[in-house]
């Protein structure tokens, strides 16, 4: 191991290095925890973590279509794509793996980019590619203009933004933003949201799943629906506040007393958990989780 | 504790409000937190100056034109984005402080000068973003110009309605989201141009 690493280091040190159309996939030398930055602006970007001390890149720009450069130390690795001109639209597939507990930065343009299996902090921006993130990263941020944002990784912290794409976290947990200003947003099978900001204009909201005891969650929209999906042993209180939609309470036998301002509060249970709904213009509606969880 | 936690806290944390095993639990946070101590320490940078403010400030035109002329001029790339941080740190500090001091006749009258920091702001961003333009594809401009609409309708509507209620607590918060919302996607456009 450490043989191959020392006869890999003269190319790691090296200025960046183009891999031409025809090249095999190439391998660089990194720590566990290195930061790996990877540009590519058009076509798409699949980062799937491994347990080996090294980055694997496969995929070229199709003739004439660019240049791919990579290189760096073995702290970090950038891995860019260089259109031969910013018109080109063929775009690069590249498939790159990265230790499973490196520091990962992808930025795309219209790529899409698909990660898997990064335990590290994950960033991933996007103008309009769509953005897939599947394991666990510590932490994750992905931010999209018009990509849809499609994540199961419950880190430690998510913070997730869109303009227009829509957003759907599946397994959410611990402390997670999401906001979008169109897009809708979806959690599905929340497990133990520590702390929830979901917000978006005239997205519509849905919340399916649990919030951890002394936990809180707010969700806000201006003229969209916001539906709320707890379950049966969820200790919360809820408030709700719709100014010019309805506060729907579709929970059996539960009663709702005047909380802060215009809001309804609900109790359930032990009342542990915080939650906190509010719309201009849009319904609230307050559910029980269905034994088919997803809706 | 966490981020959000401390976020919710940190005015009160600059300002001596917090109970001591409170303040320890946000210094424990902020020490494990890179963000969350770099966002404390700025508050702290930023709280002996706002405690001289005054409450209400109604800037003269001619001091946005200032502003957007020594924009231009410098172009350079990172001190507008400083700067655009530390009005939105300053905005959202003064607007916190707003609504958790004032009785609610204070916050009617304060609201437009809460708005005016947003407002600020979001043209200072269009501004650099105006000069950036050129870098983002149409697509991306009708996206982000559709978007803008969808949040400038949202904000002439909360403030209508803050204006029949302006003792509303949940109507100031929907205000403020949605400017900070229009805030968050100038600064994600701008930062898209340049990166890309």
């Amino acid at each position: 191991m450490m043989l191959a690493r020392l006869a890999l280091l003269p190319l790691c040190l090296a200025a960046a290095l183009p891999l031409h159309a025809q090249a095999p996939a190439r391998r660089l030398a990194v720590a566990p925890d290195a930061s790996i930055r990877i540009l590519n602006l058009a076509g798409s970007i699949r980062v799937t973590g491994w347990d080996r001390d090294s980055v694997l890149i496969s995929g070229a720009p199709p003739p004439g279509g660019g240049t791919l450069l990579a290189g760096g130390s073995e702290r970090g690795v950038k891995i860019v794509v260089e259109a031969d001109a910013a018109t080109d639209l063929r775009g690069t597939d590249l498939e790159i793996r990265v230790p499973r507990g490196a520091r990962l930065w992808v930025k795309s343009a219209t790529a899409t980019i698909a990660i898997e299996g990064v335990t590290g902090e994950v960033e991933a921006s996007t103008v309009t590619g769509a953005i897939t993130v599947r394991g666990a990263p510590a932490v994750l941020v992905a931010e999209s203009m018009e990509g849809d944002l499609d994540i199961t990784a419950p880190a430690r912290v998510s913070r997730l933004k869109t303009a227009g794409g829509a957003i759907t976290v599946r397994e959410a947990a611990n402390e997670i933003t999401a906001t979008s200003v169109s897009g809708p947003i979806r959690l599905l099978d929340a497990r133990a949201v520590s702390s929830g900001r979901i917000e978006s204009v005239s997205g519509r909201l849905l919340f399916n799943g649990a919030v951890q005891p002394g936990g809180s969650l707010d969700l806000q929209t201006h003229d969209a629906p916001i539906d709320i999906f707890l379950p049966a042993r969820q200790g919360a209180v809820v408030e709700v506040t719709a100014f010019g939609g309805k506060a729907i309470n579709r929970i059996p036998g539960l009663a709702s007393s005047p909380g802060k301002g215009k809001a309804l509060q609900y109790r359930l249970g032990n009342g542990r958990a915080r939650v906190v709904a509010r719309s201009l213009k849009g319904d609230v509606s307050l559910r029980q989780q269905m034994t088919r969880p997803n809706p | 504790m966490n981020c959000n936690e401390l976020r919710d806290r940190i005015d009160d944390a600059v300002s001596g409000r917090l109970a001591p095993a409170e303040l320890a639990a946000v210094e424990a946070h902020a020490d494990a937190c890179a963000e969350c101590r770099s966002d404390l320490e700025a508050a702290r940078a930023l709280s002996i100056p706002l405690a001289q403010l005054p409450r209400a400030i109604e800037p003269p035109p001619a001091v946005w034109h200032g502003i957007e002329a020594r924009i231009r001029a410098r172009r350079r790339r990172t001190l507008p984005a400083i700067a655009a941080a530390l009005v939105l740190m300053a905005a959202s500090s003064a607007a916190t402080v707003l609504i958790m001091r004032d009785t609610p006749s204070e916050v009617a009258a304060a609201v437009p000068a809460l708005e005016a920091d947003y407002i600020e702001q979001a043209a200072a961003l269009s501004g650099v973003l105006g000069a950036e333009r050129g870098r983002l594809a149409p697509e991306t401009i009708e996206t982000l110009e559709r978007n803008l609409r969808i949040i400038d309708e949202a904000i002439a509507e909360s403030r209508a309605a803050l204006e029949a209620d302006p003792g509303d607590p949940d109507l100031r918060l929907l205000l403020r989201a949605s400017h900070e919302q229009k805030v968050a996607l100038l600064e994600q456009a701008t930062r898209l141009a340049r990166e890309l």
